[in-house]
């Protein structure tokens, strides 16, 4: 028997954006052959939003370092020390992949030649881009846009919930609703959708028949 | 008194002797002229006639709003834009200038003419990038150009010889654009506050015209990419930040739209990245940092 899955925001952006560790478990449910995905207009808004201020600023985190790189007098054929200096004097301890950079000079081959080092560097900050881009592309093939049909004043002054996860869960609503089959809303946004009783909350007052968080 | 000023003057003297007086002066040619000019003066002389001046793109321009207009008509140009000719029937008293300042500016319209009439507009924005552009990034992109636009028209490569900077020490057209890029890279002003709040887009740009280079080698597309960001860039940052006695209200209008201009930008070149790399494989080295990736992207969610 299918059910409708109404999917909030943050499952796009775990499937998008997490390499391993909230993208398997979105990506279970979404092979779930029993599982009929949907999102609306606001959750693409959200999040092509939440794509340019996170992903893209993550991908620029390291375009920054290679222009830090540029920028030092490292050349040439590098060695340990070279490799030591970028990461403990070039590396900005502000940049925000810090840790991330951190963790790939930890495993960079300690003689390394200058043009390979930016070659990798900006193979990372591309692959960040990339992997958003084709799991994207993959994910619109699998789901469906619900465009809402009403707009459930009661239900949505009945919630405590801000924008534009407001809008987001009446959308799921509304597809619960008028859609033949049961429908869930699944949430990797478990702050918002689940904890401190927001998922009975949300059960008692709306057509959902399940909150599926899927960070767990 | 005559209702025009040294300004006016000047720009009036350069159509009025220009070879192609008859009307067949370019609007960028004019332009360039009147500026540089405007500079001869003042470098040389010490006369500040106010010509009202900005920078855009590779060059110096004329704020023609912020003059008396009306000593000039430019109809459509038989090439498209606008051709330039003088009001033929302005007498000496129309200008309101002294015999010293005539003089000057006569001597400079002599100057100017007998050295750039038959200069083309590259021509013409070499010698005011190279002479008076305002610091080292525009100047580096501008030789970019300069050298993306030698190419061969058949092959599209780039000709290695007009490379004026013989120090990159590059072996071929790829190596050369290459170092080019580091070059606008290094002198990116970034401590600049005004260029600063553009230094991502900046790299985020810089990094895109290597994926053109690498995966295309397509040197036209790259000189029309490189066209778009500096069109952006002069709108947005470099035609507020140096100019000199442009009107206000002119000033106002274009502080208006520079951010629309730059938002413009921004969504164009994402289009484009993204272009670039739907189809792009996987290096793998953002799957071997994918724990400390991961946990980045998740702390940052849940914030």
């Amino acid at each position: 028997m299918s059910k409708g899955g109404f999917l909030d925001t943050g499952v796009l952006i775990g499937y998008c954006f997490t390499v391993d560790s909230h993208h398997q478990p979105c990506k279970e449910y979404l092979n779930d052959d029993a599982v009929l995905p949907f999102t609306s207009q606001t959750v693409e808004d959200e999040y092509k939003t939440t794509k340019s201020k996170v992903n893209t600023r993550y991908a620029d985190s390291v375009r920054l370092h290679i222009s830090d790189v540029k920028h030092s007098n490292i050349e040439g054929q590098l060695d340990p020390m070279d490799i030591n200096q970028l990461q403990t004097e070039v590396l900005d301890r502000r940049n925000e992949l810090h840790s991330v950079l951190s963790a790939f000079y930890d495993r960079l081959d300690q003689f390394i030649h200058y043009d390979e080092l930016i070659s990798k560097l900006e193979a990372l900050e591309r692959d960040i881009e990339t992997l958003a881009i084709q799991r994207k592309s993959e994910l619109d093939e699998m789901v469906d846009i619900w465009e809402p049909k009403d707009s459930h004043p009661d239900v949505r002054s009945a919630l405590d919930l801000h924008e534009p996860d407001l809008t987001i869960c009446i959308d799921g609503h509304d597809l619960a609703v008028h859609l033949a089959d049961e429908t869930e809303l699944a949430t990797a946004n478990p702050t918002d959708f689940v904890y401190d009783g927001q998922r009975e909350w949300i059960l008692e007052v709306t057509a959902y028949v399940d909150v599926v968080n899927l960070t767990e | 008194m005559g209702r025009y000023g040294a300004a006016e003057y000047l720009g009036h003297q350069l159509l009025l002797h220009h070879q192609n007086q008859r009307g067949l002066v370019p609007k960028t040619v004019f332009h360039k002229l009147w500026s540089i000019s405007d500079h001869h003066l003042s470098d040389n002389y010490g006369l500040d006639v106010s010509v009202p001046r900005y920078w855009y793109m590779y060059g110096e321009m004329v704020e023609e709003q912020s003059v008396t207009q009306d000593f000039y008509s430019a109809p459509s140009a038989p090439w498209g834009g606008q051709a330039y000719k003088p009001d033929w029937e302005l007498e000496p008293s129309d200008f309101d200038i002294s015999e010293e300042e005539r003089n000057l500016i006569d001597s400079t319209v002599k100057w100017t003419l007998n050295r750039f009439e038959r200069r083309d507009t590259p021509y013409l924005e070499s010698y005011q990038y190279q002479l008076y552009a305002p610091n080292g990034f525009i100047r580096a992109y501008s030789e970019l150009r300069e050298h993306l636009q030698h190419r061969d028209l058949d092959t599209q490569e780039v000709l290695t010889q007009y490379a004026v900077r013989p120090e990159f020490d590059a072996e071929n057209n790829r190596e050369l654009v290459e170092a080019y890029l580091d070059e606008m890279v290094i002198t990116f002003p970034e401590t600049d506050d005004d260029f600063a709040e553009l230094h991502e887009l900046f790299l985020r740009w810089d990094d895109t015209a290597r994926l053109i280079l690498n995966e295309r080698q397509d040197y036209g597309e790259l000189e029309e990419f490189l066209d778009e960001f500096i069109d952006a860039l002069s709108r947005g940052i470099l035609k507020l930040k140096y100019n000199t006695g442009v009107a206000e209200e002119v000033l106002e209008q274009w502080r208006e739209e520079a951010d629309e201009e730059i938002a413009k930008f921004e969504a164009q070149l994402e289009t484009r990245r993204t272009e670039l790399l739907r189809d792009r494989e996987m290096s793998g080295e953002l799957e071997g940092v994918s724990e400390a990736y991961d946990e980045t992207v998740i702390s940052n969610l849940e914030e």
